[in-house]
């Protein structure tokens, strides 16, 4: 239980449960993403247009995947761990996405 | 359409300020882009992947330093995706002169409200001093960290928030932009979150926003691929330097620039609409 004393704000916030580096795996996935959407890009700069043009192509797909997979991961975590009204607003933020594909 | 170099230089820069102040940078880069004579339908998925590059950048970084509150930003994103769609239906109602206006407006008035705020809002609390930075499972609130000490916030009047979230995504899909722009100073000034939190935020939302418009365009075969690789390898650069020099700059000075990056929009898009 917090010590706080009156008027020092402290019991306007609960104690955080959390421990260090909790998103240190999506932070090295995220990472390993830079290095090869950089790789892509120089790439394809630099190869002849058949090439440049498939690869364009896996670059704009991993920019696009890549946001999404970062919301499904944390549907999956929240959801893990009994956040679900949270879960609900990313599985919305997915199905919106998806109907704005449709749309198109 | 400019050199490959020259559009790898506006997308390094572009996603720098994007990074450092939270706006996605689309709205810098599209204009600069119309100016060069290229294409709109070319520009704006220029202007999208170089906002997708520049939140993938950054991501890593200020995931480690607790600054994204990925709670509050799919709040906000789905909202503003309800305004999007509608805001998509209602563009062809509305003259693009009315369109640059209102949008100009929205902006204009970020700005003073970043610029002219004085002061911290959120102060240091002793009792969380040994935890580190982050978002609070299951809520609207976190921590994070300011000249050492660890500093707690909680989203304020989140009906709001989520209402003017509403209009920024009908003004984003009048536009046709992310609206980054908006959602920095909607979660900072009416949501009250800490300033260096809203614009991490609304960069890893704008990664979201950039994701369906990228998708969008793609499906019409508007993306070409050599001059968006340029634009996606400098964006990546500027929007790892901007995330970096971020986390390092004083809350009142990210607000700083945050403010002058939306007047600077402002004036470009409100004296481009006379």
């Amino acid at each position: 239980m917090s010590s706080a004393t009156p008027n020092s704000g402290e019991e306007r916030f609960p104690r955080p449960i959390h421990g260090p580096n909790r998103f240190f795996a999506l932070s090295v996935w995220l990472k390993r993403a830079v290095v090869l959407v950089g790789l892509l890009a120089v790439v394809t700069l630099l190869l002849p247009p058949p090439a440049a043009e498939k690869l364009g192509l896996i670059l704009v797909v991993l920019l696009i995947a890549i946001p999404l997979g970062r919301v499904i991961w944390f549907v999956q975590r929240w959801t893990r761990r009994g956040d679900l009204r949270f879960a609900a607003v990313g599985i919305a933020v997915l199905v919106v996405v998806g109907v704005g594909a449709l749309l198109a | 359409m400019p050199s490959i170099l020259i559009l790898g230089f506006l997308g390094t820069f572009c996603a720098f300020v994007g990074a450092i102040g939270g706006i996605g940078g689309a709205t810098l880069l599209v204009p600069v882009l119309l100016l060069c004579n290229v294409e709109p339908r070319l520009a704006a998925p220029l202007g999208m992947l170089a906002v997708a590059a520049g939140s993938l950048a950054a991501a890593s970084r200020q995931l480690n330093d607790g600054v994204v509150h990925h709670r509050l930003g799919l709040s906000v994103e789905l909202f503003a995706s309800i305004g999007t769609v509608c805001g998509a239906l209602l563009s062809a109602s509305i003259s693009e002169q009315w369109l640059a206006r209102i949008l100009g407006t929205a902006a204009l008035a970020g700005a003073i409200a970043a610029i002219v705020r004085k002061g911290l809002r959120n102060q240091p609390v002793g009792i969380f001093d040994d935890e580190p930075a982050g978002e609070w499972p299951g809520t609207l609130g976190g921590t994070y960290v300011l000249n050492d000490a660890v500093v707690p916030y909680h989203a304020q009047h989140v009906g709001y928030g989520l209402g003017i979230s509403v209009f920024t995504g009908v003004v984003s899909g009048l536009a046709g932009v992310g609206g980054g722009f908006l959602k920095t100073p909607t979660m900072s000034e009416v949501m009250k979150v800490p300033v260096k939190v809203a614009a991490a935020t609304s960069t890893f939302v704008s990664g979201i926003t950039a994701s369906t418009a990228l998708l969008i365009y793609g499906i019409q075969g508007r993306i070409e691929v050599r001059p968006a690789a340029a634009v996606v390898a400098g964006a990546l650069l500027g929007g790892f330097i901007g995330a970096r020099l971020q986390s390092g700059l004083q809350a009142s000075t990210v607000r700083k620039v945050t403010g002058s990056l939306l007047l600077v929009v402002a004036v470009i898009v409100i004296g481009g609409s006379w």
